[in-house]
């Protein structure tokens, strides 16, 4: 079956333009969803909506139960357990709603140890001069993790996004993005990719109205045998004058037989914008590498510092002190097995 | 500041039609007993028949490209696949039908071939109708001739060369072109023979609701190098014509191959080309080509980096305007240690046209030190066109040097307002900046026309922008 599509497709040959998975994978699984919901001036709804996209029908299919919560102004964070004790398969779909002039830090956890399956839905809703703060890490060793992010973000608002996927067997992320006039999209992705990780990327900033500013920065390791795939699409829609979209990928390849695609999609129907994207792909550059080690440090240390600059950008953005440090020490022990 | 506006090409040149003269037309449509009768007319052997009647079969079990522009318009059962024109192909310009000679004059081919070229080759609908070579190069073993007088004079070559690039099966428009193709130039270049002067083949098609299915094969033999020109336009009909030729090209050991079309099909014409290189050892196959015509156009052309330290360059620019759909962009496939492969592609599009760079990089496992950078860059002269950007890179080695960089937009007010303050009038600006953009592509156009078209492209900057 395959899933995760791009939104244009290239020749079918090249085998960028989806995710292939088995054709049961989302069938017969005993799935729940009972998210834990942390935080003040939070309220939890009865969800009325419908999700508009998923990864695929049949992952739309599955994801039966959803929850609505509704954020107002407050300086602490919010914070989102997906898997309670012992859960092993979750399902579901999450809408959040970000009301007008709120300002407030989001952070979702997908981690357990037990975990081998989740298939979500996250609505994001994002009124007039909204401004969210999202970090979602997904942690669970021997998972296949589903994730669908949908934001809308109306006028003048700001949607900040950092998705971390730190360890799955399978990471399988679409995150689109729609922004209406003066909005701003900043999507941040690092990944870290080990064994025979598949970890498939399809994020997609659709700008629509005038003034707005969408950016996509993509940093990410493979090791072993690991595979990336990497759909960016930039689309200015008619209508986009003065925007600004800008999308950046970059994949580090620490072992020979690990393999990479990356698929960077722009799409311009306004004159008046400003596009680009750009795409690098390689080991560390063995003059960076030379000139730490004549410092005297060992080769080990050197790698790391290296690709700890390279994620730099996107572990600052986390705002969560206790996220940043989980997601620095899984980097770490990532970086001891190259 | 107001809008900046450059006129559509001006086309006029090449619009001229001739009286709808031909010596044979096969009946419209595409048949078993069409393909044999192409066959039979040119008196072929039995396995070039072969390959036409599988790749017939090949074509009906194939679908349409699931992406790319809309082809629903191309009605095959309206197109004439085989029209010969009234003549035979010969070597002395004299004794070509005038008609036929006027239409090349204007076109500039035989000027060109008296001042700056080797040879020259010109195909009038489906068939040769002029080849000939400078008689130094014919000493040293040079062959460049039609693909049919190459079947019959060097067969031996042609089947061990024949379909081994572009195999029949890679899509559904390369087994139409093997199931009818004819016409098209046959180059041979011996070991350690390196032409100074290009060689050019020069494709016209006269004819209304037909196709035009040319073949072209190039040998470079080790340690030889070669420079080859490929123009093509057509005058303008109210109905489709369809263009659907193949391109093989081997570059063996040390050679070098450079590869330059100037492509300005009428505005009714759908082209759907296939053109690929196979690089041996340290061999360079460069590729430069300027898209400005065709309704519809889906182009690719593809570096195969077979051999050790082999490289390729692609340098294209395509200009779309009304009523146009430019779909282009280069493959290239890093097989082998030490390749390397540079990208330089640029758009411009205007008054509704639609310029889609569409590309693949592969760097395979074994490809190692290879490096691969890749350069494309868009400009947009209006809100009604549509510039799109849908690069594949594919890499599976980690010993690898590669990037991809893109931009898209208008010109910038900031650079405008640079070129005003050193003395430029705003018209000036916009006319520098636009030249500057399409001037590393055009700077590579080849000879005689392509200076022509440089100088088209100027002086339509020049009087229209503003």
């Amino acid at each position: 079956m395959k899933i995760n599509y791009s939104p244009v497709l290239t020749s079918q040959n090249y085998g960028t333009n989806y995710y292939q998975v088995i054709d049961s994978t989302f069938d017969n699984k005993n799935v729940s969803f009972n998210p834990k919901i942390y935080g003040e001036n939070v309220t939890i709804e009865n969800n009325t909506f419908a999700v508009s996209s998923a990864i695929c029908d049949q992952a739309k299919a599955q994801a039966k139960i959803s929850k609505a919560i509704v954020i107002e102004q407050n300086n602490t964070p919010v914070k989102i357990d997906i898997f309670q004790n012992k859960e092993t398969c979750v399902a579901g779909n999450l809408f959040i709603t970000l009301n007008e002039y709120t300002n407030r830090d989001i952070i979702i956890n997908i981690e357990s140890e037990t975990a081998t399956f989740a298939n979500l839905n996250l609505v994001f809703n994002i009124k007039k001069s909204a401004n969210a703060n999202v970090t979602i890490l997904s942690n669970a060793n021997n998972a296949q993790i589903f994730l669908n992010i949908e934001a809308k973000i109306e006028e003048n608002a700001k949607f900040k996004s950092v998705t971390i996927s730190a360890a799955a067997n399978e990471y399988v992320l679409k995150h689109t993005t729609s922004l209406l006039e003066n909005s701003t999209s900043e999507t941040k992705c690092l990944y870290l990719g080990k064994n025979k990780d598949k970890i498939d990327l399809n994020i997609i900033s659709e700008i629509h109205g005038k003034f707005a500013n969408s950016t996509i920065n993509v940093v990410g390791s493979l090791n072993n045998f690991a595979e990336k795939s990497f759909k960016g699409t930039i689309d200015f829609k008619q209508g986009a004058a003065k925007s600004y979209g800008d999308e950046k990928e970059l994949c580090l390849m620490f072992s020979p037989s690990c393999k990479s695609k990356a698929l960077p999609i722009l799409l311009c129907a306004e004159e008046d914008v400003e596009g680009s994207h750009s795409t690098a792909t390689g080991k560390i550059d063995e003059s960076s590498l030379f000139y730490i080690m004549s410092r005297g440090i060992s080769k080990r240390d050197a790698i790391k510092m290296v690709s700890m600059a390279k994620f730099a950008n996107i572990i600052q953005s986390i705002n969560d002190e206790e996220t940043k440090n989980k997601v620095l020490n899984l980097i770490d022990r990532n970086l001891d097995n190259v | 500041m107001p809008k900046t506006q450059i006129k559509d090409l001006n086309t006029n040149i090449y619009n001229f039609k001739n009286k709808d003269e031909y010596a044979y037309k096969i009946k419209n449509g595409l048949t078993k007993d069409i393909v044999c009768e192409i066959s039979q007319k040119k008196n072929e052997p039995k396995w070039m028949l072969d390959i036409r009647l599988k790749a017939l079969e090949t074509y009906e079990k194939l679908s349409l490209p699931t992406w790319g522009p809309d082809l629903s318009e191309l009605k095959m059962d309206e197109i004439a696949t085989y029209v010969k024109p009234k003549t035979n192909m010969k070597d002395n310009w004299d004794d070509v039908p005038e008609n036929i000679k006027d239409t090349f004059e204007k076109l500039g081919i035989p000027k060109s071939e008296r001042e700056y070229l080797a040879g020259v080759g010109a195909q009038y609908d489906s068939e040769v109708v002029y080849h000939s070579m400078k008689k130094d190069l014919l000493e040293q073993g040079v062959i460049y001739t039609s693909m049919e007088e190459a079947i019959e004079k060097y067969p031996e070559i042609v089947k061990e060369y024949f379909s081994k690039c572009v195999p029949l099966t890679e899509h559904k428009f390369i087994a139409l072109h093997y199931a009818v193709w004819s016409g098209g130039s046959f180059v041979y270049v011996p070991k350690n023979v390196k032409l100074e002067m290009p060689l050019q083949s020069y494709f016209r098609l006269n004819s209304p609701e037909s196709g035009q299915f040319e073949h072209t094969l190039i040998i470079v033999e080790d340690n030889s190098s070669l420079h080859f020109i490929e123009g093509c336009s057509a005058p303008k009909y109210n109905k489709v014509n369809l263009h659907a030729g193949c391109v093989e090209l081997f570059v063996k050991e040390n050679a070098y191959l450079r590869y330059s079309t100037v492509e300005n099909w009428s505005k009714n014409m759908l082209n759907l080309n296939t053109k690929k290189a196979i690089c041996e050892k340290n061999a360079q196959i460069d590729w430069v080509s300027g898209s400005f015509g065709s309704k519809i156009s889906m182009l690719y052309p593809m570096s195969i980096l077979k051999g050790e330290n082999s490289k390729t360059e692609y340098t294209g620019i395509s200009f779309a305007g009304a009523g146009q759909n430019l779909d282009t962009g280069f493959k290239v496939v890093h097989l082998a240690k030490n390749t390397s492969s540079v990208v330089n592609a640029k758009s411009l599009s205007k008054n509704g046209g639609i310029c889609t760079y569409r590309a693949l990089v592969k760097v395979t496992p074994n490809a190692t030190g290879s490096k691969c950078s890749v350069n494309c860059d868009g400009l947009m002269l209006d809100d009604k066109s549509r510039s799109d950007t849908l690069p594949v890179n594919d890499i599976q080695t980690n010993d690898v040097e590669f990037s991809h960089e893109a931009k898209v937009g208008k010109i910038s007010e900031k650079s405008i307002f640079y070129l005003m303050t050193r003395g430029l009038s705003e018209d000036d600006a916009k006319a520098t900046i636009v030249r500057g953009f399409a001037n590393p592509v055009s700077k590579e156009l080849p000879l005689e026309y392509a200076v022509e078209m440089n100088r088209l492209i100027n002086l339509e900057l020049e009087g229209a922008i503003g």
